[in-house]
């Protein structure tokens, strides 16, 4: 027997029940549906958070004055106490550390807050971010100039009022006017814009082409924080260190943190007043969460295949015991036990392979749903479609194989007097 | 091929357990059939006829006893051998027509070809040849149930034939059917038996019986006497 000709019996077989042969299916459905719109959510806000944090690059060790911990709940008073009371990282850290063999440069990056509304002519606009960089931040952060020029230590040195602008910033400030130096003003100076930024896009709603960089010793000459209140904790300087080729980031961890500790004169006994953030906590930390959510819905989803497996394999046992008849006829003109075997194992993967396809279908749409109606993108990636539907066809050869043998042990004269 | 045997049969038992019973359908049947031969197998019910007619046809083993096909010994044959005899050798047309009700007459036709594993566009012609052959040409396209008896007989007997079988074993084939269309389909078996074939037909019908050269009467498991 050809291969197409058992397609096309299979598929001869369940078109004579098409109600009954979707209302199997359904099971299979709606778990490849489930698989595919969560799939395709997670990798669609995967795809963004890697874009976004990835792009920085897995190579870059950011020295602060506290550890990252975005996923983690509170702090309480008397952390945040500590942590204020920690001395600021400066600029000769930075020079100190860009010294080290395992550190090839490093971008120390000073945050200003409150610039509140930025302004060009009649126009103004809340900018997200203004951060205080050298021209190296361009290397270590993978962020790029795209239009104009980036810092030249002269713009350091004579702490010019410069900015790089992000597209955003340019888009809704100027229009369709060049930005290209053209004055700004921020907080209560003007700025001239050198450049523009590539675009990043948005991250779990927060708009990162909506930020101005400025000189960083312009911003600590004109953005100097009041000595007290919570901007005094915040903003501070952070440095984002790259790791030379060759050196291991933890070789370079190491070679910071013996740097800072003696540069602070830290005793033995004494722990770090400074942390030593990486890429790859943050990425470990949003990968446990997404973890959770992944392994909760292969869960389901193989609750609901095997579900409807049986399901399957119950409309198969029917089909075989309805057909009886048929496969006497069959073997007696001339089927051997395997085309029958195979006649209705393919009947049964058949019938789970276009559940997988609708399924698919139907989460393709949910997750396309979900993209419109809510902030979370989706991304439905090549390998779910395959695994979805290889799966239900999986399940239709493994449900099948009892229906499909009990069939192709019929007795052929038995089969034939049954009626 | 006149006089060449095509079938042996020596001393075949056919014992069915029925829970504790046994049943013995065949109690040492001999018969040997040659090539062209027209064999009328008669009996009342019970008598084992349609238990030969399987054996015969490969349906069935028998218990014990030798049983000769083409010179080959049967008993030596596994499943997948049986199947491909049943295919290429054997045609069956059965009272009830065992037609598959869903797919339509050509397709009928076609199912044996395909496990023949021939190329669908060459058993789509191969099978409608065979329909013309037997006055339904134009009939390919009708489902079984959208048939007349007689219609449907004559697509079992183009099945039985398509694959270029030689032997027909035929059980009952006009028991279905009003006296006329049974004489019409007799018709078609004396025509292939002109042609060559060699044909069985198992029946309680005398009038059936008449239009085959050798009639054999079967009782209690044993074939009793041959006209």
């Amino acid at each position: 027997m050809k291969f197409y000709d058992l397609i096309y019996t299979s598929f001869h077989g369940l078109r004579t029940h098409k109600l009954r042969s979707v209302l199997t299916t359904l099971g299979i459905i709606i778990g490849v549906a489930t698989v595919i719109t969560m799939v395709a959510i997670i990798e669609g806000v995967n795809a963004f958070v890697y874009r976004a944090f990835g792009g920085v690059g897995s190579d870059v060790i950011y020295v602060q004055k506290w550890k990252w911990a975005f996923f983690v709940g509170s702090r309480d008073r008397e952390w945040w106490r500590k942590m204020a009371k920690r001395e600021d990282l400066t600029i000769e850290d930075a020079r100190a550390i860009e010294n080290l063999k395992s550190i090839s440069k490093v971008a120390p990056t000073y945050p200003v807050f409150s610039v509140g509304e930025v302004r060009y002519k009649n126009k103004t606009l809340n900018v997200n971010d203004v951060a205080g960089i050298t021209g190296d931040y361009f290397f270590v952060s993978g962020r790029t100039v795209e239009e104009g020029r980036s810092f030249v230590d002269a713009d350091n040195d004579f702490k010019r009022k410069v900015c790089i602008i992000g597209p955003f910033v340019a888009e809704n400030l100027f229009d369709k006017e060049n930005p290209m130096g053209k004055e700004i003003i921020i907080g209560r100076h003007r700025f001239t814009v050198v450049g523009i930024t590539d675009k990043k896009g948005e991250l779990l709603g927060n708009n990162l082409d909506n930020v101005i960089f400025i000189p960083l010793k312009t911003a600590l000459l004109y953005f100097k924080p009041p000595v007290r209140g919570w901007r005094g904790v915040f903003q501070s300087l952070q440095i984002a260190a790259k790791v030379e080729k060759g050196f291991t980031v933890e070789q370079a961890k190491q070679d910071i943190r013996k740097l800072l500790r003696k540069r602070r004169n830290l005793f033995f006994n004494q722990e770090d007043d400074f942390a030593l953030n990486t890429q790859e906590m943050l990425l470990s930390m949003y990968k446990n969460l997404t973890m959770g959510i992944f392994f909760a819905m292969v869960g389901i989803a193989s609750l609901a295949l095997i579900v409807g497996g049986i399901g399957i394999m119950n409309i198969m046992l029917v089909s075989v015991s309805e057909r009886t008849k048929e496969i006497g006829i069959r073997m007696a003109v001339g089927a051997k036990r395997r085309d029958i075997l195979m006649q209705f194992l393919s009947e049964a993967v058949f019938l789970t392979g276009v559940g997988g396809v609708l399924g698919l279908f139907l989460g393709a749409g949910l997750a396309k749903i979900v993209d419109i109606l809510t902030p979370l993108p989706s991304h439905i990636p090549v390998w779910s479609i395959l695994i979805a539907i290889g799966f239900s066809m999986i399940v239709g050869l493994f449900f099948g194989i009892y229906p499909a043998t009990k069939a192709s042990k019929l007795d052929p004269i038995e089969a034939l007097r049954y009626e | 091929m006149k006089n060449k045997t095509i079938l042996k049969l020596e001393n075949i038992h056919k014992v069915y357990r029925m829970g504790e019973v046994e049943i013995h359908a065949l109690r040492g049947v001999n018969l040997e059939v040659h090539y062209g031969d027209y064999i009328a197998l008669m009996g009342p019910s019970g008598s084992g006829k349609s238990t030969l007619m399987h054996i015969i046809g490969f349906l069935d083993r028998p218990t014990s006893g030798r049983y000769l096909f083409e010179g080959s010994e049967v008993q030596a044959f596994d499943d997948e051998s049986l199947a491909n005899i049943r295919n290429r050798k054997i045609g069956f047309v059965f009272q009830f027509f065992n037609l598959i009700p869903r797919i339509n007459a050509l397709q009928n036709v076609e199912l044996p070809l395909m496990y023949m594993g021939m190329p669908a566009k060459e058993r789509r012609k191969t099978a409608y040849e065979m329909l013309e052959k037997v006055g339904l040409g134009k009939r390919g396209s009708h489902r079984p149930t959208e048939l007349s008896g007689g219609e449907n007989q004559r697509v079992a007997i183009a099945r039985a034939l398509v694959t270029g079988t030689n032997l027909v074993l035929a059980d009952e084939p006009t028991g279905n059917l009003d006296t006329k269309t049974g004489e019409e389909i007799m018709e078609i078996f004396n025509r292939l038996n002109h042609e060559g074939k060699t044909i069985i037909v198992v029946t309680h019908d005398p009038e059936i019986a008449k239009h085959a050269r050798k009639t054999y009467r079967m009782k209690d498991g044993l074939i009793e006497e041959s006209q």
